[in-house]
């Protein structure tokens, strides 16, 4: 299966399944094997945004695609504590990015907030895009946030386009 | 009127009126080993008067007293904030910890285990064979996920991200184990 089939075969079952409010992703190794390698996170994770966007701009389907890159969890928010892709690469955890399709104008930190529940405590900061080679066209953010099951500070880098 | 003897004369008066008090005198003696205890013992010295007490009158005696002794002295009030767990009628049942025994109250589902901590497992193979990685939620409303290499993923609570299937009972120990949900 190509890389364009496998995102496509994902894009069309969340879409019709209820997989998008679920937050189903897409893990980039499930795209390419090869991808697995933690090397290959970043160069791997930006053709998959790549293709997801084509695809979604291609079929006209009004939808936001993310791109989420997790990053090791803390005891405390860290900010945006990385300056260029060697940088970031290091604070992955071990888990390979992965693609997330919403709803329009729906950002993943707030999306799918359950009513009547108190708010969880969310740091929300923009970060360069360009740290990552890419273009102004994609909004780039780092979310830190802490659960009421964790007492992590848990570290999300997305872009969203 | 010294603190102390002010302290006994009020003791006296607070168990005079309560429905349980069984005579000044003891009474006042609890309240002095609460008063002088954290001075010469600390916090774990009250607990031990506490439990010095003779029968469950005496230790209701003793809890009413710390309790008008919160204003006292910041060492009283510790005295106060000490757990009595009165099991039964007998001094040997009454278990005082000054809160720091964790058996006390009702018994509290597993803590669970932090992602990091179930990935390392994983890695060690100390989990099923049949997990492919524990994954930290990414967004504030999702939940962490168990993936299986069959290609399903399920949440911390039990539900279904993508896939579904019965669970070998050697993935419900291990998720049980730490502090998961089982799909319902």
């Amino acid at each position: 299966m190509s890389h364009e089939d496998a995102v496509h075969s994902w894009m069309t079952a969340i879409s019709q399944d209820g997989g998008v409010g679920r937050l189903d992703d897409l893990h980039i190794d499930r795209i390419d094997h090869a991808w697995k390698t933690r090397e290959l996170w970043i160069a791997g994770g930006l053709e998959a945004f790549r293709i997801a966007t084509a695809l979604r701009d291609k079929n006209k389907l009004p939808a936001a695609v993310a791109l989420a890159f997790s990053l090791v969890a803390g005891d405390k928010p860290l900010g945006v504590d990385f300056k260029n892709t060697t940088e970031l690469q290091t604070r992955f955890d071990w888990s390979p990015p992965s693609l997330y399709l919403l709803p329009p104008g729906e950002k993943p930190w707030t999306f799918g907030a359950p009513k009547g529940v108190p708010p969880i405590e969310i740091t929300e900061q923009s970060v360069d895009s360009s740290i990552l080679g890419i273009g102004l066209t994609v909004r780039c953010h780092l979310i830190e946030f802490k659960q009421a099951d964790s007492g992590e500070f848990k570290r999300t880098l997305f872009l969203i386009s | 009127m010294d603190k102390a003897a002010d302290f006994v004369a009020r003791g006296k008066r607070l168990v005079q009126d309560h429905p349980y008090a069984t005579g000044g005198l003891i009474v006042g003696g609890v309240a002095l080993g609460i008063w002088f205890a954290p001075i010469v013992l600390g916090g774990g010295g009250a607990a031990a008067v506490a439990v010095g007490a003779t029968g469950g009158e005496a230790t209701v005696a003793a809890t009413a007293v710390s309790a008008s002794a919160v204003s006292q002295t910041a060492a009283a009030a510790a005295a106060a904030t000490m757990v009595l767990s009165v099991s039964g009628d007998s001094a040997g049942e009454i278990r005082s910890d000054g809160g720091n025994n964790k058996d006390n109250g009702p018994k509290k589902p597993a803590k669970s285990s932090t992602t990091g901590n179930m990935q390392k497992q994983v890695e060690r193979n100390q989990a099923p064979k049949s997990i492919e990685r524990v994954d930290n939620a990414r967004t504030p409303y999702e939940k962490d996920q168990v993936h299986f290499k069959d290609g399903s993923a399920m949440n911390k609570d039990g539900s279904w991200k993508h896939g579904g299937r019965a669970l070998t009972n050697a993935e419900k120990e291990w998720l049980t184990k730490n502090g998961w949900e089982l799909p319902k």
